[in-house]
């Protein structure tokens, strides 16, 4: 009792030296009000506040303008690294892995998938043999895609495989609204044959389309992606090049519905299952119609990265690596 | 003692196997090795269709394996700008860039290679292939995370055996007499299947010929594959009788 006295006094001792007036010291730990920046990936909680990883693999847990826990190094989260997030009611996933082994300068990674609540509680873990390129959530329990399998991370931490890739490419997962699975994969830079492999999205063998995105660089996020009863696919011309187009699907038939033009656009983001929104321009689209709906704004007119909503908030980051809160500037 | 090699691309072509839109057959060819009139080596490789055919994404053409007789030269690694991981040569030296080492994995943007001066420089910066491309393509065919240490990517394996049709009978490539587009290879994915012990899944080429990996360290062992060999590349409408 009498050291945990010492360390709250040493620290509000310490602020106090500094003059730092984001600095506030509650049950031992450093605390600041200023948004974090250099961020990679955010997750959004229940309750409004952010879990935030920065380049520098560290994380804190806060609210946007307000207070901000310390960094906690991400191994903490028994992570080496973070791919992606997903939100649910529990916490937030944290979705990434794990060194598995080093050879000389070379490291192999194995998956893992952990479950943190906002208080900073590790809740439930799942490992895997590789790490997952895409997820989603259905019924609170994540399926993912390593590219070669699927697997079922299930609450009572044990983990299903549920299928194996069969196609040249790999493969990416998409739930549609009864947690089926719609499995796609991107046309590849590769001297493959192409008239012998099949590149787009199928869902068992109910329906399938040929797409036309291309596996990429970092610049790129081109897997098609789920936003509420629709399937949206990008159209490319070709290996590293902007998305010229959208298309609307439906996530139950596949049945194409709409598709609009679109320049300059390398990301595009699902905003509460009810419109898209285009990286660069940070324009949205009305679904299924695609027509152009609102301005927004994300850290000034950033390029957004990803964002996360939970009800009537959405977070954003940049690509630069700030977050902020995605706000429609006007109607179009 | 004489020896050559015969290339049958239509052996293994079936009416069957016709592509749905087109009168192009596709399937297996078959490569003999012969020595003093006798076949010392048979396997399958896979050529090109048996007429041209338009990629509908836009792709390179499908051309057919050309026909005629050629002289080999000496295998040897190959590259070109036409294909995007073929810019480097199978086998040279990559490693993370010493600053992004302790990076955490997607923060990671390049990877370097060694130049033949012995100096590294960034493929991201001399061939648009970013770390993520680079370490996603390795998943793919070796589902081990992380980046090789060497180049494994080029979509024409370790090496080549290019040809040229010997227009003087010389056995030797004179300045007319410039080198087929179209030539012996692996591809990497077959490299990659072949290392992880999978079954190989032999694909029709753009023209060339695809060996399997094992056939071409065989022939490879048996001097087949050596400047100066000579080549017979037979109709698609042939088939090899013994």
């Amino acid at each position: 009792m009498i050291n945990a006295m010492k360390v709250i006094h040493n620290i509000l001792f310490v602020c106090f030296l500094l003059t730092v007036t984001n600095c506030v010291a509650v049950t031992g730990t450093t605390q600041h009000n200023s948004n974090p920046s250099n961020i990679n990936h955010i997750g959004l909680f229940e309750n409004g506040k952010l879990i935030v990883i920065g380049k520098d693999n560290k994380y804190q847990i806060g609210k946007f303008n307000g207070i901000w826990s310390k960094k906690f190094p991400l191994q903490k989260t028994g992570l080496d690294f973070v791919n992606f997030t997903l939100s649910s009611d529990k916490g937030v996933f944290l979705i990434g892995g794990l060194k598995h082994k080093s050879e000389e300068t070379l490291v192999y990674y194995r998956g893992r998938t952990v479950l943190i609540d906002n208080d900073n509680n590790l809740i439930n873990k799942w490992d895997y043999d590789s790490t997952f390129n895409s997820a989603e959530l259905f019924n609170g329990d994540v399926v993912g895609s390593t590219g070669n399998n699927i697997y079922r991370l299930k609450k009572d931490g044990k983990t299903d495989l549920i299928h194996k890739r069969n196609r040249k490419t790999l493969i990416s997962i998409v739930l549609d609204e009864n947690g089926n699975t719609i499995i796609c994969n991107p046309r590849t830079a590769r001297k493959v044959n192409t008239l012998t492999s099949k590149f787009g999205c199928y869902k068992g063998s109910e329906w399938d389309f040929n797409g036309r995105w291309y596996d990429s660089t970092n610049k790129y996020h081109t897997e098609p992606v789920r936003c509420g009863k629709w399937l949206i696919e990008p159209v490319q011309n070709g290996f590293n090049k902007d998305i010229t187009g959208l298309k609307v699907r439906d996530l139950n038939t596949g049945k194409l519905i709409n598709e609009r033009t679109v320049s300059g656009v390398n990301r595009f983001l699902c905003i509460n299952n009810k419109s898209i929104i285009v990286n660069t321009s940070l324009t949205s689209y009305s679904l299924p119609d695609l027509k152009p709906a609102e301005s927004f704004s994300c850290h000034g007119n950033e390029p957004v990265k990803s964002i996360m909503n939970f009800g009537e908030l959405t977070a954003c980051l940049t690509e630069q690596g700030n977050i902020g809160k995605l706000e429609a500037k006007h109607k179009k | 003692m004489t020896e050559s090699l015969h290339y049958y691309p239509g052996h293994f072509h079936k009416a069957s196997d016709i592509i749905p839109g087109t009168t192009s057959s596709g399937g297996g060819g078959l490569l003999v090795f012969i020595k003093n009139g006798k076949a010392v080596h048979q396997s399958e490789a896979w050529g090109g269709y048996s007429k041209k055919i338009t990629d509908p994404a836009g792709g390179a053409d499908y051309t057919p394996t050309p026909t005629g007789r050629f002289v080999l030269e000496n295998p040897a690694a190959y590259r070109t700008s036409s294909w995007l991981m073929s810019q480097i040569k199978w086998g040279t030296p990559i490693k993370d860039v010493p600053s992004e080492r302790n990076l955490a994995e997607d923060a990671k943007t390049d990877v370097w290679y060694r130049l033949s001066s012995g100096k590294w420089a960034s493929v991201s910066k001399d061939f648009g292939i970013d770390r993520k491309f680079i370490a996603k393509t390795y998943y793919d065919l070796y589902q081990l995370k992380g980046i090789p240490k060497t180049w494994i990517f080029n979509a024409f394996g370790p090496v080549a055996i290019r040809y040229f049709r010997d227009l003087n009978g010389n056995k030797k490539r004179d300045k007319n007499e410039p080198l087929d587009g179209s030539m012996f290879h692996t591809t990497a994915e077959n490299e990659a299947e072949l290392k992880l012990g999978k079954t190989i899944d032999m694909t029709n080429s753009h023209g060339c010929i695809h060996l399997n990996p094992a056939d071409r360290a065989q022939l490879t062992g048996m001097k087949a594959f050596r400047g100066g060999m000579d080549l017979v590349i037979h109709p698609y409408n042939k088939k090899y009788t013994p």
